[in-house]
């Protein structure tokens, strides 16, 4: 596939929009939530009588072209009663639907036999707002990003952080967007908490095996989340206290006609409110989510979005002295230190249905991460007869910028051939590392400069994508996809094809054998302090020694929808990387000219493995299992003497579960476990007498020990308080322990080296144990 | 309320815990270790001794029958013999010149041949210091004076330096190591300060610039002639980056860090090969 090609199936497209029959028999409209009247992502139409069915987009729209005659739908999604209609179809017939929801405690026997078998996409997994918020997490916060660490392939990093390492990639290689943007900062709290406030959720897609052409940009895995539009009907919301934040969120129409919605959320820690944030000495952390989302409804072909979300995390100290020495002098001393770190996105998007046949999502928006360590030491001397003093003040920062034009368009060809096409512009500057120095002293000039700057740098990435979807008939579906990939950076450019293969064969006895087949190409990088997600990571892009990364993914998978709702799936995997990066140990001046090119270096690398997933969305009892086998190395010529060597969060075996029981009408209880294989980290083979003359640690070999196995257990329950009469909310309290068993599950090695005797080794451990608890009211 | 405050901080706060692990069945290749932080104005010594197993407490031991080879760029070589009372390598012949190309291969018996390469730092441009007395009083009111390191940087390239300030004792007639506080914001913000006392920077900020550093010296330390000595080295960046691992190493690792490994630049062994240019000047 090339661009010519891509090129000639958008004019294609564009001759058949301008001059194609547009009789062509199907059908197309929205799916939307019949209580609140918000759209419905990832809802299913089904034609029954040939097996062909397509999916409902972003914004609830579906289209999908049958035979002429008389057809059995069925409409269906997570959640929601599935609707069952006889329609005779003749020509491009609009059918909207509206989609009755669930009681939470009620069983769905009928969504998961149609998701499990009806899906093209292996290693797709699309939990609903209940499942993320039942499932409380560290300090009872629910968090979509850990609620995803649950699944099989889905490694969590650190532990305690919202970090994400999908079938042996790395970090930087999963593509977080939240409503089609990019976030690249890692959260809150050091990346305890992830961006995404899970009160105000719509929907989440998570792609850890082949995603279609239309993601691209990286890599890895795809966590594509959308926040709520809002209710059109009446007003909704919720406030939920717990030990660390609130979190107020509402939802609802913003005009009579409910044409015009909104939705908004606010998360914010409480303790610091309670702590001086002035005064001689003090310290204070603070971390805001300010999320906002107005969507118009302009008329039945065109609606309007526009979309805000700022998250920040501020840690601020202060030390302020005024004393007097022995000769009577009147000494003032004062520091300030602090760490900041943001996410802003802020976007407009335009939906256009443009005939029958034809829809298209066009997108405008900004994504920025900033890290600033703000410091300022001061102090003077003033006698009878002189005065003296000094001021130093410095930032660190860095950041990151994009700027991001979309298309998504989608056309239906003919009776069972789709088509998606459309493409993304991308400017990415960077600043990977500046600082500003002023200093000012008695008798000398100041001095202000900003250092740094030369690391500045400005690239484009353009790409154009095409997915081709044919229902073959028979229960047999694929989507024959390709993007052209480009990354212009330093002076070079880089055009990559991607092709993108999904097949799925319905098999009798309703079963599903699905394949896939992926290369993605990535031309930013993250340089990470340590083998984790953190605040002050830095990115940069492609070029000098650093190489575009490029993931070729070939799955397989079987699919099978049990009874009672019970969905079970088996996967397997195989990936190969190229220019997949690890840290070289070695530090550098992050104020050199591309000093990055020293502390990292990449290689190759290949994962494979087999999952094993049982997922029950919703019931009175609900919750997944996972079983995992896997195994993924590197080989980087620069470190472990070139030999091969495990990643660091490899897992040989993992098993997960997570389950919500409702006890009775009041009292819910969550369960959720962990055991895996521990991590791969680096410890010393001998010791050696450095140049200084000092015993040092051998340190060469890489990741050469495997932690002790990891465990742990989660228990918590979730009670309704009795409703008082004439008050329109719910108001719930629950309590949940992270770790119940107190296991000490090392993740860091510390290495004792005592003058004369033999070196000892210690596993460093946290979260042993930590009870918690949160109040929340609904209305 | 300080009762809840710290009820919340006992619940909420993360304890680390720690547990002994097993290293017995961790096994490292013995290997050789070459150590050479060479000048372009001393006596080139070279340090080789083996690696220790992890479980062992043994001194170290250092290798006697090693073939040590310098190359320089035309391919001259140089052996270096076994010098029992330093442990090292000499040649007393011997001198690195600032700018040029040098390798180090050492073959010892039961090793695998280990090498390395390198290029010598051209030499520092360096300024007259300047030493001023009485411009400021210290905490206990006694007269201080300034202390002016003038660079002239090379601009387009990455340098690194290393500045040694001594001081002269008329009594026992030798210098001291003086350990100033600088007054030069980013020199002080950047600087790796070494056990010896020394300055260890790079030219992040002043790249291509002269570059004046402020040093303030003590009451009392200049009171003969001599006065102070200012020993500026231009560092290649091997030495530069051994250095800055050797703090990291000494630091240790964060909440969240990984091994910091000493910087290596020996090829199938450890150690380092790096070098520096010397420039002197006395202030009298």
């Amino acid at each position: 596939m090339n661009l010519r090609w891509v090129l000639a199936m958008m004019c294609l497209c564009f001759f058949q929009t301008l001059f194609g029959q547009q009789n062509v028999p199907g059908i197309y409209g929205w799916i939307e939530d019949k209580e609140t009247g918000e759209r419905i992502e990832n809802a299913l139409a089904i034609d029954s009588s040939d097996l062909q069915y397509t999916y409902s987009n972003r914004d609830g729209y579906y289209n999908m072209g049958v035979g002429s005659g008389k057809h059995v739908l069925i409409f269906s999604a997570a959640g929601y009663q599935a609707i069952r209609m006889v329609e005779d179809i003749y020509s491009s017939t609009p059918i909207n639907i509206k989609l009755s929801p669930l009681p939470l405690n009620q069983d769905d026997t009928t969504w998961n036999k149609y998701h499990a078998i009806f899906d093209l996409r292996s290693g797709h997994t699309s939990p609903t707002r209940n499942q993320t918020l039942q499932m409380n997490s560290l300090l009872s916060i629910p968090d979509p990003v850990k609620w995803m660490q649950f699944l099989p392939g889905v490694s969590g990093g650190i532990e305690g952080l919202s970090g994400m390492y999908v079938r042996g990639g790395n970090s930087d290689q999963n593509l977080m967007m939240m409503d089609g943007l990019p976030i690249y900062g890692n959260g809150h709290i050091f990346g305890f908490l992830s961006s995404y406030n899970p009160e105000i959720l719509g929907s989440t897609e998570f792609y850890r095996g082949v995603a279609p052409a239309r993601y691209g940009g990286r890599a890895g895995a795809v966590l594509d989340v959308g926040m709520s539009e809002g209710n059109t009907k009446e007003w909704k919301g919720s406030f939920n206290q717990d030990l660390l934040l609130f979190n107020a969120s509402a939802n609802g129409p913003l005009n009579q006609s409910g044409t015009v919605t909104g939705s908004f959320g606010i998360r914010r820690t409480w303790l610091d409110m309670l702590l001086p944030k002035e005064g001689d000495i003090y310290a204070y952390y603070v971390l805001h989510d300010l999320n906002g989302k107005v969507t118009w409804r302009i008329n039945e072909n065109n609606k309007l979005s526009f979309f805000a979300y700022n998250g920040r995390d501020k840690l601020a100290s202060a030390i302020d002295t005024d004393t007097r020495d022995s000769l009577n002098r009147q000494i003032k001393f004062n520091l300030k230190l602090g760490f900041s770190w943001q996410n802003t996105l802020l976007g407009v998007n335009w939906a256009k249905k443009i005939n029958n046949r034809h829809y298209g999502n066009f997108m405008l928006g900004m994504t920025r991460a900033t890290y600033n360590v703000p410091f300022e030491i001061g102090g003077s001397i003033q006698s009878d007869t002189s005065f003296s003093s000094f001021r130093i003040k410095t930032e660190l920062s860095n950041s990151i910028t994009n700027v991001i034009g979309k298309a998504n368009l989608e056309y239906r060809l003919k009776t069972n051939a789709h088509l998606r096409y459309g493409g993304e512009w991308t400017l990415h500057s960077f600043n990977p590392s500046s600082q500003y120095i002023e200093f000012s002293g008695s008798g000398s000039a100041t001095q202000d400069t900003t250092f740094g700057l030369l690391n500045k740098s400005t690239s484009p990435e353009v790409s154009l994508y095409g997915e081709y979807e044919n229902n073959l008939g028979g229960g047999l579906k694929i989507n024959l996809g390709g993007r052209i990939w480009s990354f212009f950076g330093d002076g070079k450019t880089w055009i990559r094809p991607e092709p993108r293969i999904l097949i799925s064969q319905i098999l009798q006895g309703q079963k599903a054998l699905k394949l896939g087949f992926s290369i993605a190409n990535q031309g930013v990088h993250r340089l990470s302090s340590v083998n984790a997600n953190l605040p002050g990571d830095i990115w940069f892009p492609t070029g000098g020694k650093i190489r575009p990364q490029r993931t070729l993914q070939i799955t397989g998978g079987f699919y099978q929808p049990w009874k009672r709702g019970l969905e079970f799936s088996m996967e397997l995997y195989l990936k190969s990387f190229e220019g997949i990066s690890d840290l070289t140990g070695q530090d550098e001046n992050d104020l050199a000219p591309r000093y990055w090119e020293r502390m990292l270096a990449q290689g190759i690398g290949r994962a494979y493995g087999i999952e094993f997933l049982l997922m029950k969305k919703i019931g009175r009892l609900n919750g997944l299992v996972g079983y995992t086998m896997s195994r993924s190395d590197r080989n980087i010529p620069d470190i472990n003497f070139g030999e091969s060597y495990p990643f660091r969060w490899d897992r040989r075996h993992k098993v997960s579960f997570q389950a919500v029981y409702a006890l009775n009408k009041t009292v819910t209880i969550q369960f959720g476990g962990v055991v895996m294989t521990g991590n791969a980290v680096t410890v010393p083979t001998g010791q050696y007498l450095s140049a200084d003359g000092m015993l040092v640690l051998d340190y060469t070999a890489k990741n050469n020990y495997r932690m002790p196995y990891y465990s742990r257990f989660d228990f918590g329950f979730t009670k309704k308080l009795k409703p008082y009469l004439r008050r329109p909310y719910n108001s719930y309290y629950g309590v949940n322990v992270y770790n119940i068993a107190a296991r000490n599950n090392p993740l860091l090695v510390r290495v004792d080296q005592p003058a004369g005797q033999a070196v000892e080794a210690f596993g460093i451990s946290y979260f042993p144990f930590i009870p918690s608890g949160f109040y929340r009211v609904v209305f | 309320m300080k009762k809840l405050l710290f009820l919340i901080g006992v619940v909420v706060g993360i304890s680390a815990c720690e547990t002994k692990l097993d290293l017995s069945e961790i096994s490292g290749r013995n290997r050789l270790v070459v150590n050479a932080l060479i000048n372009d104005q001393d006596k080139i010594e070279i340090q080789v001794s083996k690696t220790i197993p992890l479980g062992s407490t043994a001194a170290v031991e250092f290798v006697n029958n090693a073939v040590v080879t310098v190359s320089d760029e035309n391919g001259n070589s140089v052996g270096f013999s076994y010098n029992v009372g330093t442990d090292k390598y000499e040649n007393s012949v011997f001198r690195a010149g600032a700018g040029k190309y040098y390798s180090v291969s050492v073959k010892a018996p039961g090793f695998d041949e280990v090498y390395a390469d390198m290029v010598m730092p051209g030499k520092a441009i360096s300024v007259p210091s300047t030493w001023k007395d009485s411009t400021d009083l210290d905490s206990s009111g006694y007269p201080t004076g300034i202390l002016t390191v003038n660079l002239n940087d090379k601009s387009g390239e990455a340098n690194y330096y290393r500045v040694s300030l001594f001081y002269y004792d008329d009594i026992t007639a030798i210098w001291n190591t003086l350990a100033p506080i600088t007054r030069d914001a980013a020199i002080e913000n950047e600087a790796i300060v070494s056990e010896d006392g020394s300055w260890v920077f790079s030219d992040k900020t002043f790249n291509g610039q002269q570059k004046s550093i402020s040093f303030i010296t003590p009451f009392g330390y200049a009171q003969g002639t001599p006065k102070y000595l200012v020993v500026t080295e231009s560092l290649n960046e091997p030495y530069f980056q051994y250095f800055q691992s050797i703090e990291n190493y000494k630091a240790g690792a964060g909440v969240f860090g990984e091994a910091t490994p000493v910087f290596s630049n020996i090829r199938n062994g450890v150690g380092i090969w790096a070098g520096s240019s010397i420039s002197r000047d006395t202030i009298r």
